[in-house]
This record gives C-alpha cells, sequence and structure tokens, in this order.
C-alpha cells in the first residue's frame, strides 16, 4: 500500500515538469491583461526575494488556470483563472511588480 | 535609430487577432513542417518572439498555441511558423494534416520580450537546442546573416537521428560561410556510418567543449524539452556562467513551441 503511494507521487512530479513551461508561454494571456509587454517585468518573490522577470519564471498551464512559481523557491508567484468574461488575479506570492510603461 | 523607432512601434501596437493566409508549405523532416504565412498588419519582430495561432471549430471551441517565428525579422511582410506534429496536439495535427497554401489562420504576435535576441546585443552567443527548440534559435541565426553581424556564435544542436536535423542544409550552408557560426551536431538515437559529431545527450564535458573558447561572458539562449533545458541551465553555472546570462524557453504539449 506504502509503495503505491509513493509510486503515484512520483509519478504526479513526473507528470508536471513534463507540463512546465516558461514564463514566456504566457506572454499572450498577460498582454491582454495589462496591455504591455509582460514578459521583460520583473517580479521579486515574496518568498525568497528573488527579483527576475516574468519570462524566466515557471509557468504551469492547464485552461482554465495559469500559475507562474519562482524558479529559487517554486513559491507560487501568480495565479490566474479565466472564465469566459472574467480574470481571476491571485498576484500574493509577488512582493511586488516592475512592469514596463508602453512608449 | 531606425531600430529604436520599429521597437517603439511595436510596443505601442495593440495586440490583436488578425487573419493570414497560408502562402507556402515545406516539409523539413517526416513529423516538422514550415507554414509561411502573409500577414496583413505585420510588424517587425525580435528574433526569438512567437505568435499565438486560434483555431475556432464550427461549435466555436477554441483551441490556442504559440508558435517560435523561425524567419528572421528582414523577411518582411511574412512569418514562418516550424510547427512539429505531435499525436495528441488538437493545433499541431490541424495544421499539418488539413492545412494548405490559400488557407487562412487566425494569428496575434508577435509576442515576447525576454527569450529575445538582437544583433546589437552582441555577443559571443551560444546557442543550444533539442529537437524542435531550435525554431527561435533559428530566426536568431538568419537574422545574424541578415544584418551581416560577426558576433562569433556556436549552435550545440541535440536531435534523435540524422533524418531528424531541422533545417539541416541550411545549418550546414551557414557553418560552411565562415562568418564566425559554427554548429556543432549530437545524435542521441542513432548514427549514421562515419558520423563525425557528437553521439550521445549533451553532457557537461560537451557544453565545456563547446562553450569553452568563449569564457563566461557568454550569452546562452536554450530551448528544448523541459529536461534538456534544465540540463544545459545547470551546467552553464557550473561552468561558472552567470544565470542572468543564461536564457531559457521550454516547450511542451500545452505549448507546442
Amino acid at each position: 500500500m506504502d509503495m503505491n503511494m509513493i509510486d503515484m507521487s512520483s509519478m504526479l512530479i513526473e507528470d508536471a515538469s513534463s507540463r512546465m513551461l516558461d514564463g514566456n508561454a504566457m506572454a499572450g494571456l498577460l498582454y491582454e491583461l495589462f496591455d504591455v509587454e509582460m514578459t521583460i517585468a520583473s517580479i521579486e518573490c515574496a518568498s525568497c526575494g528573488r527579483h527576475g522577470e516574468v519570462g524566466s519564471l515557471w509557468a504551469f498551464l492547464e485552461s482554465p488556470g495559469y500559475v507562474l512559481r519562482c524558479p529559487s523557491c517554486q513559491n507560487i508567484i501568480l495565479r490566474l483563472t479565466v472564465t469566459p468574461d472574467q480574470v481571476y488575479l491571485d498576484a500574493r506570492g509577488a512582493a511586488y511588480m516592475r512592469i514596463p510603461k508602453r512608449a | 535609430m531606425a531600430i529604436e523607432l520599429i521597437k517603439e512601434e511595436a510596443v505601442a501596437r495593440l495586440l490583436e487577432w488578425q487573419i493570414s493566409t497560408v502562402v507556402k508549405v515545406r516539409q523539413e523532416t517526416s513529423s516538422v513542417k514550415t507554414f509561411t504565412l502573409a500577414v496583413p498588419h505585420w510588424t517587425p519582430h525580435q528574433a526569438g518572439q512567437h505568435y499565438d495561432v486560434r483555431l475556432t471549430a464550427p461549435d466555436s471551441y477554441q483551441a490556442q498555441r504559440s508558435y517560435s517565428i523561425g524567419s528572421s525579422p528582414e523577411q518582411r511582410g511574412e512569418i514562418e511558423l516550424t510547427v512539429e506534429r505531435l499525436e495528441e496536439g488538437e493545433v499541431s495535427t490541424y495544421l499539418h494534416d488539413i492545412l494548405i497554401v490559400g488557407d487562412q489562420v487566425e494569428l496575434r504576435g508577435p509576442i515576447g520580450g525576454y527569450f529575445v535576441w538582437e544583433a546589437s546585443l552582441g555577443g559571443p552567443l551560444l546557442l543550444v537546442a533539442g529537437g524542435s527548440g531550435i525554431v527561435p534559435l533559428m530566426a536568431m541565426m538568419r537574422h545574424r546573416q541578415a544584418t551581416g553581424s560577426k558576433v562569433p556564435t556556436r549552435l550545440l544542436y541535440s536531435s534523435h537521428n540524422l533524418e531528424d536535423i531541422i533545417y539541416r542544409k541550411e545549418l550546414e550552408r551557414l557553418h560552411k560561410e565562415h562568418t564566425g557560426l559554427e554548429v556543432f551536431h549530437t545524435l542521441t538515437r542513432g548514427q549514421p556510418e562515419g558520423w563525425r559529431g557528437y553521439a550521445r545527450r549533451i553532457d557537461l564535458q560537451m557544453l565545456e567543449e563547446v562553450a569553452k573558447p568563449f569564457g563566461d561572458r557568454l550569452k546562452a539562449y536554450i530551448c528544448g524539452p523541459t529536461a534538456l533545458v534544465e540540463g544545459v541551465a545547470d551546467g552553464l553555472v557550473k561552468l561558472g556562467i552567470p544565470a542572468s546570462q543564461v536564457r531559457t524557453e521550454r516547450f511542451g504539449p500545452t505549448g507546442g513551441t
């Protein structure tokens, strides 16, 4: 029984890493929301303090849910859920974001 | 100056869906095709950027994927998307099996500002690709050629077999032109008789051999499956390359790039 549990969890981890992408993969969706190129916006992780561009974060895209994680500590930085007429944005994992203005 | 103006224009434009037309389809390998698309509101991209492609079924179900641009920004008015056919991929199977010259494709772009390179950023440039991860790096190499850039560049490209190498002839030509661009292949599943390239998965020793002449000032762009990207990025950090000089783009079943 215990063996089965172990097998299950390692499978889940493998499965998740095979679907892992970069923040680049969310560029279109974030552009829709913020109306600027967001992959070069920088974010500070609220958990470990890492600074980095959105493009450097880990992305897990399972429509309608989208998650960006910190590559240093794996903290969830942004969580997005897209419904037909609304977008939920949970950014409590980010200390702050620095977003480039449009020219 | 001209480049600065173009960049501002690209940023200022809204990202809107538009209808492109297929003007050419080229079979690259048994599972990879390049689609040349005429884009009505074309704006110059940066090498490494992508377009989102959206398909709408008669019942209005929509599927959307991101595909890297393979062409250089100097190829004006159209873009080339090189797409691998994934058995389970609802968009790539449609593009491969149904789409022909004259068909229309809904898309928006160019998108992305992180995994990009332009000649003015300089180098030396280390490009590492696995499989169809070559596509955005090809845009960088084509842009480099088109602008006459002499930035020292090395490509390390991992494929399963010789027949799976995308853009094989063009890469051979670029390598032979002696413009400071060198191509290193590794074939991980099988090698033809007399193969002189690498014959294993990319490892630290291989990375060191390819990257060494560039020292620790190189700019690295890595694109491929997650395992390859992670391995190469970790390897470069072990070789003393600052993480800030290493840019990655992973692709997987959901992203399609």
